[in-house]
């Protein structure tokens, strides 16, 4: 048998993205994590055992929500009935954070998954116009996050240009997801440090830490399937630095351990974010 | 930029870089290294086909790899899928399938379809909860067919099939069309209030006609008595006499009620 999750104390600053793999077992057990985020297009419309058990979350933990569908780069029309059912959604639970990546996932239908969109100006006027009707509908702050890519659409703007051209331009909110970062980084061969130390303090929100699998030296691939490396462990201490604590959600969505093993990571994150994470206790 | 090149317009890479992704092997996208786009490829690919390998079993086991690579393509390049939500991908193959498919594969995707539909129904427990109280202590039959008025299972998805789907395997892939229409139900069994440990099961039965049309009837009227529901099915019973229509009925909505497919609606 694994050893039992080490139990912390006081209440650790991470939060846990939420997986059905090990659902019942936090529902059980309800070990202590921060926070849980949730994918609202995976818990829309799946019926009542899932209305219960979101519920149940409801009752003993804080919920943020990290979208996946809204493509907001994109030239298809803005879902805004889909929109609205979310408003619906997150007024239902109660959940105030609405993440979402800078990226678009359909063209002419929806190809499910997250490409990035090509930096120009004027896709940048397109998102920002989106941004700012997407706030209105759901009446909360967008905290839009940088994706990772593998092959750059980047022609007349670098990524932090366009990212930054877009938080100001829309006035919404960044969610850093500094495994993008690494692997963004090596893919695209940028200075990561840099890159991290030129945002913007004031729109920065949120973050998401993550493992990564190298497929080649110079091809990572954003996996959320592995451990979370040093490196991007470091870039996470230099983020809270640099722009000051921040509320930060562990994800795993493949190989995904025992709850017990992905707590213990947990844990230990935290351990080495103290004592940043303790300013962010207690709110 | 120092290059006096015109600015790409962004609208047409994103055009181009999704058709490239729906069909990987009919060239590339200039200025990106194949290898990275095929990163894209395999993703989307990947992450689509999950989707609907696991919603269509069945149909999945009549395809050999190839087979089943070149139909998921063939919906990601035919299907402009609308629904934003991963449950929905499986919606949205069905309506592909109509189209593409064989009748036979086509209603088969219609009902494997139907499990996933009656697990995501949504349910009213506390009306629930009232039908059920209303069955104590059990009905009599002149009860159940002039006083008591029924509804059904909210979960309850019907399916009417040129085909028997539901015998269709990789032994037996293609079968006849039946000589009678095959009427399929697809429930959940629901309990008491479910608890959120509480998985419900979804269950499958096969119904003659006549009951087919009792549940739509009722499903339709949303409370209604038997003897009013008599009417519509008399058609559906040649050879029977009024009483005895109503006499099999009871007999009918009794194993319904039993299998958790009706409920009592209260009064």
């Amino acid at each position: 048998m694994r050893r039992a999750a080490l139990t912390p104390n006081p209440i650790p600053s991470l939060g846990l993205g939420l997986r059905r793999e090990f659902l019942d077992q936090v529902l059980t057990e309800l070990p202590a994590v921060a926070q849980w985020e949730i994918a609202p297009e995976n818990w829309m419309g799946r019926g009542n055992l899932a209305e219960y058990q979101l519920d149940y979350l409801r009752d003993h933990y804080p919920i943020s929500s990290h979208g996946l569908s809204l493509s907001i780069g994109s030239q298809d029309p803005l879902d805004e009935a889909f929109l609205l059912r979310l408003k619906a959604f997150l007024d239902r639970f109660s959940i105030n954070r609405y993440s979402e990546h800078l990226s678009y996932c359909s063209v002419g239908g929806h190809l499910y998954d997250l490409l990035p969109i090509p930096f120009t100006e004027a896709a940048a006027e397109h998102v920002i116009a989106r941004v700012r009707r997407v706030q209105e509908i759901i009446e909360r702050p967008l905290v839009l996050e940088n994706i990772s890519y593998y092959a750059s659409a980047a022609t007349e703007l670098d990524e932090l240009s366009f990212i930054k051209r877009i938080l100001q331009g829309a006035d919404c909110e960044l969610l850093l997801d500094v495994n993008n970062v690494y692997v963004n980084s090596i893919n695209q061969g940028y200075d990561p440090h840099q890159f991290i130390c030129e945002l913007p303090s004031s729109r920065l929100t949120y973050g998401h830490i993550a493992g990564h699998h190298e497929e080649a030296p110079d091809l990572l691939i954003d996996t959320h399937g592995a451990g979370v490396k040093p490196a991007v462990v470091e870039l996470l201490q230099l983020a809270q630095q640099v722009h000051g604590p921040f509320a930060v959600v562990l994800e795993r969505d493949f190989n995904i351990p025992p709850l017990g093993e992905l707590l213990n990571e947990l844990y230990e994150l935290d351990q080495q974010l103290q004592p940043l994470g303790e300013a962010l206790h207690g709110n | 930029m120092a290059t006096n090149k015109p600015s790409p317009d962004w609208r047409e890479l994103q055009q181009q870089w999704a058709a490239a992704i729906r069909a990987p092997n009919q060239g590339s996208l200039p200025g990106v290294e194949p290898r990275r786009l095929a990163v894209y490829q395999r993703l989307v690919f990947n992450n689509i086909d999950s989707f609907i390998s696991r919603g269509f079993p069945v149909l999945r086991q009549l395809h050999n790899e190839q087979q089943w690579q070149q139909l998921i393509y063939q919906f990601m390049q035919q299907h402009a899928a609308q629904s934003p939500l991963f449950a929905d991908i499986g919606r949205e193959f069905v309506a592909f399938a109509q189209q593409t498919l064989p009748a036979v594969w086509a209603q088969l995707a219609q009902y494997e379809r139907m499990e996933v539909d009656a697990l995501y129904a949504e349910v009213d427990y506390q009306l629930l909860h009232a039908t059920n109280a209303a069955a104590e202590p059990a009905p009599s039959a002149n009860e159940l067919l002039d006083r008591v008025q029924f509804r059904v299972n909210p979960s309850v998805q019907l399916g009417v099939f040129q085909y028997p789907v539901q015998q269709v395997s990789a032994a037996n892939p293609q079968p006849p069309a039946a000589a009678e229409p095959v009427c399929l139900v697809v429930y959940r069994e629901l309990t008491s209030q479910p608890h959120w440990q509480q998985h419900e099961a979804v269950k499958f039965m096969q119904l003659t006609p006549l009951t087919m049309v009792l549940l739509e009837t009722l499903q339709q009227a949303n409370g209604s008595t038997l003897r009013a529901a008599l009417a519509s099915l008399q058609p559906y019973a040649v050879g029977y006499q009024p009483e005895q229509l109503a006499q099999a009925l009871v007999t009918v909505v009794e194993g319904l009620m039993q299998r958790c497919v009706l409920f009592l609606a209260p009064e």
